[in-house]
């Protein structure tokens, strides 16, 4: 049976392009244009989804995705909503959240359960015995809930950009086109946003012959350059300072506009009655959408329920269809009569005014309706079941009222007030470059609408510093065009009121009567406006409930904190592109051609260790430290921070920022430094090499360098000195060749003389190396003769490769981070920010002689003072395993255990060494922290391994090697 | 090129010379470079080059690869004057070009370029990285320079590129041969 209309006027489906897709197993037939609950209701299809909690059949309700009637899923994506999602050819879809299919779901029997269910049901329930709650588990895990998440799946990468617009207009229907219109033809740069696959807004669909049609508008808007409409995009979320997430198939855009115009109308709110969800019963746009959009027949024999002159509009556009109207049930008393109502009568369709439809009747099939029961209405508003008629009808159109679609403005902290006149919230204090216009705004006639689009975009050009005149605001309208109480109660209940969460009327009552009678209270407590369409179709009516129940008005009711995002958004457009930076050293070719393996450090990549073949990752970084213990080896230290301090006050800022002395420093000569906080924990370590009298260069530890900086730069504001300081880390690239013949292979590329003698320990030389000028620094780190060469980045490489040359005949060989780590360990050199934690103070970390108490000030001072007028709580020690350990070995950060009690922690440590056997790092309590002490520590949950406290450090305790 | 295509060239690192200090201003006058009276701007100076200020008294020179003028001008530094700082600068050169360049830069990089006026020097994050960004007109198009530090520069360039192929842009990466952004023109 197919529904599909004669071609409609403006009707947005391409007839001579057939569409074949799947449902359910099945295969039909639609066209380009398409959604796909038109197609399956094209097809005769009534039942489109089951409802969420008692597996109710459902249909089209709303055709706009204000509802989560038809929500289906593919092999790829899941939870994708009918009513919005265009049909291709190839697509297999089903409905979500059945058990079984869903013609023979056999979750329907929560249906027959729902005595047992009531609200909060799941809050009372499952908790006892406990041992049952994995049963319940599993059984509503499985019952409830959308979609699955394909976790196979990989979903196409969405993009995300950045736009700029001087007004963003939310809304293109007559009122937010003609906004857009007004605000760029006075020069502003326009960006008009609208979810719907065309602009027109309800010109597509219920004004088609409006005096200022669709089409005049996009004509005019077309043709402003400076104004652009992006359509199928939602404005999903409005965030401080004017910033907008835009959201449509392809991308998020965040978007920084000036100002805030949203036209975005009104969404038509349901009525409650008994089996108000079921296939055949929807709303009259969306009757209207089906015909006018799709040329789809809604049904063969329809009743209108209304309050309003959209029913009746309905009702002849029903009418036109071919559809046969059986009867106009008029929620308004009898004396109201408009000329649009006369028209209908004068179709011959009946008219039943102070009525209303208080049931649908289920049809034999249990997919569809009937006949509607209809019932004169009482003083009270409520159905006088004495009067009740039964009329048959396969289809009921509901246009009660509307709802503000105002989450935008809401989210931009708009306040709203209850207009009794028009039975509808509205805009009533709008924030700074914030406008309304339009229905949103409480505007109904169709030329009003224009008419306050333009005076709006107007006043958003004022807003925006134009010199124009604004046009005076069009006053709301008087008449409502939403019934204040649309809900009826019914002994067999089945009278939604949320149709996305299976609430019924009486589940309010039922929350009202177990005290839960505030507005956000009772939509936890019930979820109502909690589901996938949040409250689209539930919100207005849940607080006419309510504030009924509390005899209070609306206002004093209020609504709900509206929050992004109104319409849901797909995860894979908020995860979007993302950007991982990361940085190589100038070396890094050389290193990967070399087998390094590659660690992460931070940002940076660098090499771990040199892959050989056969042989272990342990026995690589041995074999790499050994080398550099008896022969040379060189390491890439690019990644070290390295900063450029001048000016006259530089030795002076230098001496504030680090504890120990620096404005006595020889020129040529180089200085551990250490740095502290305010708090007198150790922060930052490096040196600081003087090159001029006003000039140093300063090295910092690759992780927390850049930070440091930062501090240094806040600092030199802060003291109010003359000093320049220059982050030097990526222009400069560092190489360290290091081991007993390290001097002869630099000898043979460096342009001085580089005797000890010459160029000692500890000291710092401007000097041309492979042709290159370099500052070249005598450090100590691993523990050997040792050579910081520090050269302009995109030179490097060149000086890196004369190294290797250099040093061919003696044996030179690259180590990698491991070796690194473990030469400085057998030195005793700590790593700040591995052997230190943020509340390590000097003292504890033996690091007493790095720190000059007597300098006038520096950072951290004061509260160093303090700590050293404390006993200590820890030390770090030197730990030594016996030579030949076979045990398993702790892991840094085990814990060292003494009588049962903690009593410290392990820093660092080594398995295989050049020194012997397994030794580490350990903060310890300090009456263990005696050399000859034995400490327990901890290898896992059973297991304790043995160590002893040494003196430090563990190689050249006289360093003789380094100098 | 079309110029309704994007395509971005990688230059690699062009000779650059940063001073800063005092005596900056003075010692550029002598060598007959005009400065630019506003920071954050940029004019071209003799030699195929051009000067950017980019705070009170610092200042960043770059040239092409086949000009002499930085080597020249770091020649005259030794021994370095009073009042002047050299700031090692080892950035790697960027240009995006064509007329739907800025669908690049919407992707990556929060400034509104529609704002950006030619040799105004813009400092952003481009896709998560620091970089220095000077649009320039050619051929009546805006173009956009981009530095970037060297240790970022494989990462950035894999990233504009990836988008710019996205978009049916041209890449050309860097040669050996590429004489500079004023080429392109």
């Amino acid at each position: 049976m197919s529904r599909r209309l004669p071609p409609q006027p403006g009707e947005w489906i391409q007839r001579d392009k057939a569409v074949e897709f799947r449902f359910e197993g099945r295969e039909y037939t639609g066209f380009q244009g398409d959604v796909l609950s038109s197609a399956l209701w094209a097809n005769g299809i009534n039942v489109l989804g089951r409802s969420f909690k008692y597996h109710r059949p459902r249909g089209i309700y709303s055709l706009a995705g204000h509802d989560a009637n038809v929500v289906v899923e593919d092999r790829l994506r899941s939870n994708l909503r009918g009513d919005v999602l265009p049909i291709r050819g190839g697509m297999d879809l089903r409905a979500v959240n059945t058990g079984g299919g869903l013609a023979g779901d056999r979750y329907r029997i929560m249906e027959w359960l729902s005595p047992f269910l009531p609200v909060g049901f799941y809050y009372k329930a499952f908790h006892t015995p406990r041992r049952f709650f994995r049963f319940y588990e599993g059984l509503m895990r499985r019952a409830a809930g959308l979609g699955r998440i394909h976790v196979g799946a990989r979903a196409d990468m969405s993009r995300k950009d950045y736009a700029f617009c001087d007004l963003l207009v939310v809304g293109a229907g007559p009122s937010g086109l003609s906004a857009a219109i007004a605000a760029a033809e006075m020069g502003a740069t326009v960006l008009l946003v609208d979810d719907q696959p065309r602009p027109g807004g309800s010109l597509c669909w219920q004004h088609l012959d409006a005096p200022e049609s669709r089409s005049d508008l996009l004509e005019k808007a077309c043709a402003l350059p400076n104004l652009e409409i992006r359509s199928n995009t939602q404005a999903a979320g409005w965030y401080a300072d004017q910033w907008v997430a835009l959201v449509d198939d392809r991308r998020l855009t965040k978007l920084r506009t000036r100002a805030t115009l949203v036209a975005s109308g009104c969404i038509e709110q349901p009525a409650v009655f008994h089996n108000n969800d079921l296939p055949g019963v929807m709303l009259a746009s969306a009757a209207q959408r089906l015909m006018k959009l799709y040329s789809v027949k809604p049904c063969d024999r329809a009743v209108v329920l209304t309050a309003n002159d959209d029913g009746y509009l309905a009702a002849l556009d029903l009418a036109d269809a071919g559809v046969v109207v059986a009867a106009v049930v008029d929620l308004r008393p009898a004396q109201s009569c408009t000329p649009v109502a006369a028209e209908v009568a004068a179709h011959g369709i009946e008219i039943l005014k102070g009525q209303a439809v208080y049931e649908a009747v289920v049809s034999r099939s249990k997919n569809g309706i009937a006949a509607a029961v209809v019932c004169c209405l009482d003083q009270n508003g409520q159905p006088r079941l004495s009067s009740a008629r039964r009329i048959l009808c396969d289809g009921i159109a509901v246009s009660v009222g509307w709802a503000p679609n105002a989450s935008i403005l809401a989210q931009a902290g708009t306040r709203f007030r209850y207009d009794s006149q028009l039975q509808q919230l509205a805009p009533h204090d709008l924030p700074r470059g914030v406008f309304a216009a339009g229905r949103v705004n409480g505007i109904f006639a169709l030329e009003e609408r224009i008419a306050d689009g333009r005076q709006a975009g107007l006043a958003a050009v004022a807003f925006l510093g134009h010199q124009i005149e604004v046009p005076a605001s069009v006053p709301r309208s008087r008449t409502a065009h939403s019934h204040a109480y649309p809900i009826f109660d019914h002994p067999h209940k089945k009278n939604f009121v949320d149709l996305d969460e299976d609430l019924q009327l009486v589940d309010l009552l039922n929350a009202h009567q177990e005290g839960y009678d505030s507005i956000e209270l009772i939509k936890r407590y019930s979820t109502v406006g909690m589901g996938p369409s949040q409250g689209k179709l539930s919100n207005m009516n849940a607080v006419r409930v309510v504030a009924r129940l509390n005899g209070q008005s609306l206002d004093q009711t209020g609504m709900t904190t509206a929050r992004p995002f109104y319409q849901p958004v797909s995860i894979a457009n908020l995860a979007g592109r993302r950007f991982h930076p990361y940085r190589l050293t100038p070396m890094d070719g050389w290193h990967r051609q070399a087998g390094a393996v590659m660690v992460p450090v931070g940002t940076w990549f660098r090499p771990e260790y040199y892959a050989t073949k056969e042989k272990s990752r342990a026995d690589c970084v041995l074999e790499e430290a050994r080398e550099v213990r008896r022969g040379v080896g060189l390491i890439d230290i690019s990644t070290l921070c390295k900063f450029e301090v001048a000016g006259p006050d530089a030795a002076r800022f230098l001496e504030q920022i680090y504890t120990g002395r620096f404005a006595r420093q020889n020129i040529g000569r180089m200085r551990y430094a250490l740095a502290c906080d305010e708090m007198g924990y150790v922060t930052e370590e490096g040196v600081v090499a003087r090159l001029a009298e006003d000039r140093f260069y300063v090295t910092a530890s690759t992780a927390g360098g850049e930070a440091f900086y930062r501090e240094m730069q806040r600092w030199a504001i802060v003291f109010h000195m003359n000093v320049v300081l220059s982050n030097v880390t990526a222009h400069m690239a560092a190489i360290n060749v290091a081991g007993p013949r390290a001097r002869g292979v630099l000898a043979e590329i460096a342009e001085v003389d580089i005797g000890a003698t010459e160029f000692p320990f500890a000291h710092v030389r401007d000097m041309v190396v492979a042709g290159v000028a370099a500052i070249v620094m005598r450090v100590g780190f691993v523990g050997e003769l040792s050579y910081e060469i520090h050269v302009p980045a995109d030179k490097a490489a060149g000086v890196w490769d004369a190294l290797i040359l250099a040093g061919r005949n003696s044996g030179i060989r690259p180590f990698g981070t491991e070796a690194q780590r473990l030469l400085r360990l057998e030195k005793g050199h700590l790593i700040a920010g591995h052997d230190t934690d943020p509340l390590t103070t000097p003292f504890e970390a033996q690091l007493d002689w790095a720190v000059d108490m007597n300098k006038s000030f520096f950072i951290g001072q004061r509260s160093l003072r303090i700590h050293a007028g404390r006993p200590l709580e820890r030390r770090l020690v030197g730990i030594a395993f016996a030579y030949g350990y076979l045990g398993e070995l702790p892991e840094e950060c085990r814990l060292i255990v003494n009588r049962g009690q903690i009593a410290g922690r392990v820093t660092s440590i080594a398995g295989r060494t050049t020194v012997g056997g397994p030794i580490g790092l350990a903060f310890v309590r300090p009456d263990l922290a005696e050399p000859g002490t034995s400490l327990c520590i901890r290898v896992d949950a059973r297991e304790m391994s043995e160590a002893q406290v040494v003196r430090l450090p563990f190689y050249d305790p006289d360093n003789t090697r380094q100098t | 090129m079309s110029r309704t295509t994007i395509q971005i060239n990688h230059f690699g690192v062009l000779p650059r010379l940063g001073l800063k200090g005092p005596g900056v201003a003075r010692w550029l006058g002598v060598q007959s470079i005009t400065t630019p009276s506003d920071i954050l701007s940029a004019v071209p100076i003799a030699g195929d080059a051009w000067i950017a200020r980019l705070a009170a008294v610092e200042y960043l020179i770059e040239g092409n690869t086949d000009s002499d003028l930085v080597s020249d001008l770091r020649g005259r530094l030794s021994p370095l004057p009073s009042g002047i700082l050299l700031i090692p600068r080892c950035d790697v050169t960027f240009l995006l070009a064509g007329s739907n360049a800025r669908s690049v830069s919407a992707q990556t990089c929060g400034i509104d370029f529609r704002l950006a006026q030619p040799q105004r020097l813009v400092f952003s994050r481009v896709a998560g990285v620091s970089c220095g960004i000077l649009p320039e007109v050619t051929n009546g198009l805006i173009n956009y320079r981009m530095w970037v530090e060297l240790s970022y520069a494989a990462y950035l360039w894999e990233t504009l590129a990836g988008i710019v192929t996205e978009l049916g842009g041209m890449i050309h990466p860097q040669t050996d041969t590429c004489s500079g952004p004023h080429s392109l023109s």
